[in-house]
């Protein structure tokens, strides 16, 4: 993994973060929201490195054996036509309401365990909020992760994360479910390629800088460009909410 | 039985057994040594920052000492909740960044925990929510990337900042 601490320059106007060792750094990013990382990755280039392996292993927190709610949301995807349901692991996240923040809608989130206890809740996660639609016309670039099972976890800049199974069905589909929500997806490339091959054709000039390839997690990060998203609100919430105290697909 | 701590500065500071084994560099030490009744020498820690961490330590002497498994979880659990500082904390920890940055690096060195999460905590409070530009002003970081990688992460954060 490449990166030092961060990035510094003698103090003059702030204090440098320059005497504190790697490892505490790290420490303070794992303190810091996937929402966040996704932000402050783009204060030079150690903190994209840092930033991104933080959230990699934030996201990825879920695969672990003990109950860990990250910042993401779990949601049904369809990849080859049929739905699968990616929960997290020992709990899944359930939509308890949502209400007008402004312009825009807020979806309060908690979270029942495996066992479908519904008094069990996770209030540090219940401001999570969700907002949807283009701006102008144009969706962002998104980050996406691939675990060494070749799972595929999606944000969109830290606002919605969903999971994919297989990668090789995001390439130029689109799917869609009744007046849910529809996902067309253009990989630029897959993340497992050499920088400077024919198969690295598409990715970003500053992509192959990054070195990313070869986390000790086994994450990777790449970009893709997403040609249509629609999220349905309501539809969600049925897909999410919890039937005889299971979660259950509508 | 008290405890004699010796600053990098030579400021030494007597304080009581329990208060000394928050840390659990100097529990450990105590244990392996005994009580000597010897200044314990601390070359890390200025005299000005022990003071403080001495302050902590008072504080918490009560607290319940968690143990490896508990520790973990309460971690995992911390780990969520940057907000979730307790109100004499958040006033403790109220100093300027130099000396929150030595207060962590102690903590880091005599190895207390909670004083680590807790610097930890709030320096990602300090970063929540600020524009990397911010950021950088905030801990004086050099921006390395091109023009054309900032044009691209700009594009990119561009729909998150506005939405």
């Amino acid at each position: 993994m490449s990166s030092g601490t961060a990035n510094l320059v003698p103090a003059e106007h702030g204090t440098p973060l320059s005497c504190l060792p790697r490892e505490i750094f790290l420490l303070i990013l794992d303190h810091t929201s996937v929402h966040d990382l996704l932000h402050i990755r783009a204060v030079c280039r150690s903190w994209w490195t840092d930033a991104l392996h933080t959230a990699a292993i934030k996201m990825n927190a879920a695969k672990a054996d003990a109950a860990t709610i990250s910042d993401r949301i779990s949601a049904l995807v369809s990849t080859d036509g049929e739905w699968y349901d990616e929960p997290l692991k020992r709990a899944s996240l359930v939509c308890s309401g949502v209400r007008m923040v402004g312009d825009e809608e807020e979806v309060q989130v908690d979270y029942d365990n495996a066992d479908g206890d519904p008094k069990i809740r996770a209030p540090q996660i219940s401001n999570v909020r969700f907002v949807f639609g283009p701006k102008k016309g144009h969706w962002p670039v998104l980050g996406y992760f691939v675990n060494s099972e070749g799972r595929i976890e999606i944000s969109i800049n830290g606002k919605l994360t969903i999971t994919f199974e297989n990668s090789s069905f995001l390439s130029d589909s689109v799917v869609q479910r009744g007046d849910g929500w529809c996902i067309a997806c253009t990989l630029r490339d897959r993340p497992d390629i050499e920088p400077g091959t024919e198969k690295a054709v598409g990715l970003p000039s500053w992509w192959t800088g990054r070195r990313f390839w070869g986390l000790p997690s086994e994450v990777y990060y790449c970009d893709m460009q997403v040609d249509e998203l629609e999220v349905s609100l309501g539809w969600m919430l049925r897909l999410t909410k919890p039937r005889d105290g299971k979660r259950s697909i509508e | 039985m008290p405890v004699v701590l010796q600053a990098s500065d030579n400021q030494q500071f007597t304080i009581e057994k329990a208060v000394a084994e928050r840390s659990m560099l100097l529990k450990n030490m105590l244990e392996d040594v005994g009580e000597a009744g010897e200044p314990i020498p601390l070359p890390n820690v200025a005299g000005s920052i022990l003071k403080k961490v001495i302050e902590y330590c008072e504080h918490h002497k009560e607290d319940p000492v968690p143990s490896a498994e508990e520790d973990k979880d309460a971690f995992e659990s911390s780990r969520r909740k940057a907000d979730d500082i307790d109100e004499w904390d958040a006033q403790f920890i109220k100093v300027g960044n130099e000396e929150l940055f030595e207060i962590i690096l102690a903590a880091n060195y005599l190895d207390i925990k909670p004083l680590l999460d807790l610097g930890c905590k709030t320096v990602a409070n300090m970063i929540k929510g600020k524009t990397p530009e911010q950021i950088r002003e905030m801990f004086n970081i050099e921006n390395d990337f091109t023009p054309e990688e900032e044009d691209q992460i700009r594009r990119e954060n561009e729909w998150a900042a506005d939405a």
